[in-house]
């Protein structure tokens, strides 16, 4: 078999991870990307409501141009009302997920890592409560959790438990 | 289903607040459900694990879809009939006076309630703490 330069015959070969395993790993991310799809869906509605409202100031003179204007608005306005119901319901997926990863995080023994992550959780939970802006803060709680949570959930495991 | 329909109205009742739910109000009640729902579930399995009658359910294999199912079956369940409308008025006639903090409280003791027995029978199922022996 042909090797190349740079690679150690002395390595070990490391197998790439699959999407499905990488997902097992990181339940919450995987929650988490839920939520930013839903926060999505409801950007992409407030964009096509505020465009649907715009009025041409010029006109617009030829009627074909106008019509497609109209068809423009109304496809992009229900792209978006269906987005953001399957935003949402990808939100409670999400959230069904995260409460799964706690169930299994007590099935495993790590009772304090459980722990902080229901309370992380349940934070962001009530940030879907606060209007207008309660979906940012959601997600930025929930893109931390992503980044550095499970780092954080080992370290309290560790720190805890011992 | 009492319970679940109760903490469901007040689910409810925060979302419609936010109104980040409002063209979907079944969801916002449901999503507070489920999480209950999933701990409820999971302390009953440990229970029956740690007695030696049932293997834990919720294996890594079987999560997405466990949780997929249990959304369409409650929403299936809230939405059939409007029935999460009749919820709503038979707890609005009950007890229309109730603020908005009374809701959340109720949720967050059920929260808590709920992740106190799971962590119990989670310590039961694997032996630990008081349970070693």
């Amino acid at each position: 078999m042909h090797m190349g330069k740079d690679e150690d015959p002395t390595k070990p070969k490391v197998k790439p991870k699959s999407a499905k395993l990488l997902i097992d790993e990181n339940l919450t991310g995987f929650g988490t990307g839920l939520t930013g799809v839903s926060t999505y869906g409801t950007l992409l509605e407030k964009s096509a409501i505020a465009n649907s409202k715009y009025i041409y100031k010029f006109g617009t003179t030829i009627a074909t141009a106008a019509k497609l204007t109209v068809d423009n608005k109304l496809f992009q306005l229900n792209v978006a009302k269906y987005s953001k119901i399957g935003g949402k319901v990808c939100l409670v997926a999400g959230i069904a997920v995260t409460a799964y990863q706690v169930t299994n995080d007590v099935n495993n023994g790590k009772y304090c890592s459980a722990g902080t992550r229901a309370a992380v959780f349940a934070v962001a939970l009530s940030a879907t409560a606060i209007p207008v802006v309660g979906w940012g803060v959601a997600l930025g709680i929930g893109v931390a959790d992503a980044i550095w949570g499970d780092q954080f959930y080992n370290y309290v495991e560790t720190k805890m438990h011992n | 289903m009492k319970i679940y329909n109760f903490l469901f109205y007040h689910g409810y009742r925060i979302s419609k607040n936010s109104g980040n739910f409002d063209d979907f109000p079944v969801l916002g009640g449901i999503q507070y459900v489920i999480v209950f729902f999933i701990l409820n579930i999971a302390t009953i399995s440990f229970v029956l694990d740690g007695f030696g009658l049932l293997e834990f359910i919720l294996q890594p294999a079987s999560k997405y879809i466990f949780s997929g199912i249990l959304i369409i079956m409650l929403l299936f369940y809230y939405s059939y009939k409007s029935r999460y409308l009749q919820i709503i008025n038979e707890y609005e006639n009950k007890n229309n006076k109730n603020s908005l903090t009374y809701s959340v409280c109720i949720l967050i003791l059920y929260l808590v309630f709920s992740f106190a027995l799971l962590l119990i029978a989670g310590l039961f199922k694997n032996k630990d703490w008081i349970f070693a022996n």
